[in-house]
């Protein structure tokens, strides 16, 4: 039965006809009744009307932008990779506004790298690779030793090179590197900088003492405390800009974080499903490929059905 | 990347965040705090705070659950802060205890609707609230409105659909509840 004539039956405008048939479709099978009951339910849900009136967003946002002050900056904004289909408009975009807001600067072995509103991913001249995330700030140096300032986001794949260790200095904190992928987070405003190590081993030292990291440990310094913490990496992480990673993230979890990054909408059909703990890492895959390899895991059907919008279904954990 | 853009300074990301999401959570802040102009400031400053220490920001989830989240505590705080007289009695604490409980998850749950009607797009909202508020059928709206009555009858489709994908959570305890009262009453009544 359409949307329209349940919309119709529960606001009270069909008439005895109308009624009796919805009535009729409703008793002929569990489905059809629990989809009337829950259009009667969301319509008595909505019984309490609104506790205030409607607002002026316009209004509310000229106010919030006095307040704010005017623009610092702005850039245009180029959409990454939000749908497989404009993929490479996407990928095109990004080149150009990059020829904009990088500066490329080589002279003897020091590269300086700087972005404004779009991810770098790039080379350095080790062979280490590195995402720079959007307003970041990166200069490297490679010398006897191998040497990274960085003001802002970064994730590191470091290329394996024992005699010449691998150096990020970020603020207060200064890590070092043996062969690995990490993740540096040091804005220059924020209070706490963020170390987190996907794989392989650093050791991060600040004025207050060093820890070693191994991979799915970060560390945490407190600039105003002047301490430095270890703690666990969260259950739902991206490095740099398209590897994602969980570790006995809930299912919830899981469908939050890839609503963030794809724009699509997944729905899970059942509770059950939920309760399903993820753990599972993906680097730079389509969506369909990680929806695929979560359903193969937990036994589950996708169903795409629209462009964005997927649904998983199954019995759960 | 929202929440990335943002962060980065964005300033039209933050803008669009803003347009997204405001009228939604003012609703939804209503709710608790049954005053339009402390709503409004609070979701104001929510986002006022953001975009000043969006550097320092570690939101780990979707912009829209950071923003409800932050919202939610936001309020429970300004009605914590207005007081709640507690007996001392310890039987009657516990009573009032319940109660506030009971009533804490009915404005959690109305102030989620609310929250996902004022995020229904604008014509499908006023017809919707026009309906469902007002009690107007379906020829009024469209007079109302200067619409047809045929796309009257199709956004309230539509706005019936969407809030139920939406609020698809609190629906499945919502029908246990009305089975339950047609079990005891003998009918819908």
């Amino acid at each position: 039965m359409d949307s329209e004539r349940l919309a119709r039956y529960v606001a009270g405008e069909a008439d005895a006809a109308e009624r009796a048939a919805v009535e009729r479709w409703a008793a002929a099978a569990p489905a059809n009744r629990r989809e009337l009951e829950a259009m009667q339910a969301l319509w008595a849900l909505s019984a309490d009307g609104p506790a205030i009136p409607e607002v002026d967003v316009d209004a509310a946002w000229a106010k919030l932008s006095a307040r704010i002050g005017p623009a610092e900056r702005t850039g245009r904004v180029v959409p990454l990779h939000r749908r497989p289909a404009v993929r490479w408009l996407a990928a095109a975009a990004v080149v150009s506004a990059l020829a904009l807001t990088v500066l490329f600067r080589y002279e003897q072995g020091a590269q300086e790298l700087t972005t404004a509103t779009a991810y770098l991913t790039t080379t350095l001249h080790d062979s280490s690779h590195v995402v720079l995330s959007p307003g970041s700030h990166l200069q490297a140096r490679m010398g006897d030793r191998r040497r990274v300032a960085l003001r802002g986001e970064a994730y590191f794949e470091v290329a394996r090179d024992t005699v010449r260790p691998f150096i990020v200095e970020a603020g207060e904190v200064r890590v070092t590197v043996l062969g690995t992928g990490f993740e540096v987070i040091a804005y220059d405003t924020s209070r706490v900088v963020l170390v987190r190590v996907r794989h392989g081993r650093v050791r991060v030292e600040a004025d207050s003492g060093r820890v070693e990291l191994l991979a799915g440990e970060e560390a945490g310094y407190d600039r105003a405390a002047r301490r430095l913490v270890r703690a666990e990496v969260p259950s739902s992480v991206v490095w740099g800009d398209r590897i994602l990673q969980f570790d006995r993230a809930s299912m919830a979890q899981v469908a939050e974080r890839l609503h963030t990054l794809f724009g699509v909408r997944i729905d899970l059909r059942n509770e059950a499903l939920k309760r399903c703990e993820l753990t599972a890492s993906f680097d730079n895959e389509p969506i369909e490929t990680i929806l695929q390899v979560i359903s193969d895991t937990f036994g589950m059907k996708v169903e795409r059905v629209a462009k964005d919008h997927f649904i998983l279904d199954g019995d759960g954990c | 990347m929202e929440v990335q853009r943002i962060i980065a300074g964005d300033r039209q990301a933050f803008e669009q965040a803003f347009r997204t999401h405001y009228r939604p959570l003012c609703a939804f802040a209503g709710k608790y705090v049954k005053d339009g102009d402390q709503a409004e400031d609070l979701v104001q400053d929510l986002f006022f705070r953001l975009w000043q220490d969006r550097e320092r920001m570690a939101i780990t989830t979707s912009l829209k659950a950071y923003l409800f989240t932050a919202v939610r505590n936001r309020c429970l705080n300004a009605v914590q802060a207005m007081g709640r007289m507690r007996p001392l009695d310890e039987d009657l604490h516990d009573q009032v205890e319940e109660g506030a409980r009971a009533e804490e998850e009915h404005t959690a749950r109305s102030a989620r609707v609310q929250a996902a009607i004022e995020a229904l797009p604008e014509e499908r909202r006023k017809v919707f609230k026009l309906s469902r508020y007002e009690g107007l059928k379906y020829q009024e709206i469209a007079q109302r409105l200067g619409i047809s009555v045929k796309t009257v009858e199709n956004q309230m489709g539509k706005a019936l659909k969407t809030l139920r994908e939406e609020l698809a959570d609190l629906l499945p305890l919502i029908v246990l509840g009305l089975v339950w009262r047609w079990l005891k009453g003998g009918g819908w009544g």
